[in-house]
């Protein structure tokens, strides 16, 4: 065993005696964690919240025709063929990607793959013309990324024929229902007629100007002759970059960005949020272990006369010092215990006021997990101070003084 | 009877830059199971003599033998160690811990050796807290007891472990002259009955009389060094008013 019996004995023996202190300590303690449990949670919930709000019901990774055309490296030369041209067309579409949905769907962190052809178009209705995004999908993968199931709010999920779904933006400006028929447009200028058969609300404005329908329908209503985009979506949405650059160099002719790409401005958010939480929690954590090494500091001035009587009767300087040792870390797992129980219970308090209204919190095991180590830590460092000032004593300078 | 104690040539010194030797040239053997008084005027280093032949401290130059051990290098783990086990101490002040019950203080020795005591363990200081007549007060904690009761505590303590030797600086200096008797009564008698060395030091004539030798120290330095029995009541009172040197 790491502490002897009479160590833990004493140590516990004056943490009871003194009990004003070492309720103070606990309690200093337990806020802490309490405080930090809470903030990480929070935070934590909120990060979530806005992870999910921007990508919940959106890709994380898209495969994409790529930008470059190889060049000739026969260039400069103008008799020389460029025999690896890539044809015009495939720098705006993936024409053959049946191979690379099949690579997809093989990986096994990848939720859904879904080949997707998306253009410019116009809705006009009553002299009214609103810019839409159409996006033509295969109803199950589509649905899948796109959460259709919960984002649905009226209608139903069918993309048979004309029948498309539209993001909740454009029913509302023109003041479509679910039945209904409109006129849509396409970049080249030609139009066709599209029935209304669902409406879903994917959180943003954006997101809302889309206008679903079935895969064929929209190739042919675009003129397209392959696709626009393949969409993933992978199971754990942090890892969408890594997978990106996993998979990318195995295709050619298109690229791989993830939505971290895509949000950097969001990710820079997230990150310099949680540094600023690291930075709180750090220095309350600070705060508690100088509370800690204060307290126990004045404890081993007072309890010089018993400590130089302890080592005259043969506690040697190590078992002198691990009686603070042990104080130090019994205040630290008791004070944390009590600090879990009392963020939980914060916790609970404010999603039960606040609700679930706004964003959730996230009451993780992590979360609490990693504040109560580190004050724990933090007490047990803090308690060296006086540890080594009870292991520095002589018994004589005590014996002496009287 | 054995030496338990012998000190060849030592000497103790303080101070870092500027030395001050208090102890000079101490050459003495103390027996097995006898009570020795030390005597002298205060910063004779009657003090200091008694913190090094209980290894509170480490002598400067010069040989320790406690109990046919060599302890003259200042090895504290060591010395921590010895006296755990086989040393008890009774200070002017009592010293108990005030945390503690005067039972619990009493075992805090063992504590200290070997972990929890064992019931046979806390038997045996509950028969010793009974012979000297403080077991009422046995879950009382040192507050709530007199002086005198906590000069037997602190006896009880020292001698639970049944330690070879009992070093005791002034035990009674802090008590009325009754209640220092009564004290030095049950020490002495405890320390009889279990074969016990006991080297203690005293202002008090009539305390150090009861001793089998005396050692009178002066300036740092044996001024006498006798045997009550072998001189006689008389002959120690005079020799003890005395203020020559006979070494």
């Amino acid at each position: 065993m790491f502490f002897r019996p009479y160590e833990v004995h004493i140590a516990f023996r004056w943490l009871v005696k003194g009990r004003a202190q070492s309720v103070l300590l606990f309690c200093g303690i337990a806020m802490g964690v309490a405080v930090q449990f809470f903030l990480s949670s929070l935070i934590g919930g909120l990060q979530l919240s806005l992870i999910e709000r921007t990508i919940g019901s959106a890709p994380h990774v898209y495969v994409l025709p790529a930008d470059s055309i190889p060049v000739s490296f026969l260039s400069g030369d103008s008799q020389a063929v460029d025999f690896r041209k890539v044809p015009p067309t495939e720098s705006r579409e993936i024409l053959s990607w049946q191979p690379y949905l099949d690579y997809l769907k093989k990986i096994p962190d990848v939720k859904a793959v879904c080949p997707v052809a998306s253009g410019q178009a116009f809705i006009e209705r009553g002299g009214l013309s609103l810019t839409v995004t159409v996006k033509g999908i295969l109803p199950e993968e589509g649905a899948s990324i796109y959460n259709f199931e919960r984002n649905l709010k009226s209608g139903k999920l069918d993309l048979v024929g004309d029948s498309t779904i539209l993001g909740m933006t454009i029913a509302e400006k023109l003041q479509l229902s679910i039945g209904d028929r409109f006129f849509i447009r396409n970049s080249l200028g030609v139009g066709d007629f599209f029935t209304v058969g669902g409406m879903i609300d994917l959180g943003s404005v954006q997101a809302n100007a889309l206008v679903f329908m079935s895969l064929d329908r929209a190739r042919s209503f675009l003129s397209l002759r392959g696709i626009t985009s393949l969409e993933v979506k992978v199971e754990d949405v942090f890892e969408s970059e890594a997978l990106a650059r996993k998979v990318e160099p195995e295709f050619s002719r298109v690229k791989l960005e993830s939505w971290q790409a895509r949000n950097a401005e969001l990710l820079t958010a997230l990150r310099s949020q949680s540094g600023s939480s690291a930075v709180i929690q750090f220095f309350v954590l600070f705060a508690i272990s100088l509370g800690i090494a204060s307290v126990l500091g004045i404890a081993a001035v007072q309890k010089s006369r018993q400590l130089g009587i302890l080592k005259a009767m043969g506690v040697d300087n190590r078992g002198a010092a691990r009686i603070f040792l042990v104080q130090g870390l019994s205040l630290g797992i008791g004070g944390s215990t009590l600090g879990i129980a009392l963020g939980y219970a914060i916790g609970k308090v404010f999603l039960e006021f606040f609700g679930p209204g706004t964003f959730g919190l996230q009451l993780r095991v992590p979360n609490f997990i990693l504040p109560a180590v580190l004050a724990i830590i933090g007490s047990a460092i803090a308690s060296t101070i006086p540890a080594r000032r009870a292991s520095k004593l002589s018994p004589i300078e005590v014996i002496r003084n009287g | 009877m054995d030496e338990m104690i012998v000190l060849k040539n030592l000497t103790k010194s303080f101070g870092e830059v500027i030395k001050t030797e208090v102890l000079h040239d101490i050459s003495v053997a103390l027996q097995r199971g006898t009570m020795t008084a030390i005597v002298g005027p205060s910063g004779s280093g009657k003090t200091t003599l008694l913190n090094i032949i209980s290894l509170l401290d480490s002598p400067s130059s010069g040989t320790l033998i406690i109990d046919g051990q060599d302890f003259s290098a200042g090895d504290i783990d060591r010395y921590a160690k010895y006296r755990n086990a086989h040393i008890g101490f009774i200070f002017q002040f009592h010293y108990l811990l005030p945390e503690f019950t005067a039972l619990e203080n009493i075992l805090i020795p063992y504590w200290i050796q070997s972990g929890r005591p064992p019931v046979h363990v806390v038997q045996r200081a509950l028969q010793l807290m009974k012979e000297i007549d403080i077991l009422p007060i046995r879950d009382k904690y040192p507050h709530q007891i007199s002086g005198g009761e906590q000069q037997r505590v602190a006896v009880a303590r020292a001698l639970v472990h049944e330690p070879k030797m009992v070093f005791a600086d002034e035990p009674t200096g802090n008590l009325d002259r009754e209640t220092g008797f009564a004290v030095l009564e049950v020490m002495t008698r405890m320390v009889r009955e279990l074969g016990t060395t006991l080297i203690l030091v005293t202002h008090d004539r009539e305390i150090a009389l009861r001793a089998e030798r005396i050692l009178e120290l002066v300036d740092g330095r044996i001024c006498k060094s006798f045997l009550v029995k072998e001189v006689g009541e008389e002959k120690t009172r005079q020799l003890l008013e005395d203020r020559s040197c006979l070494l």
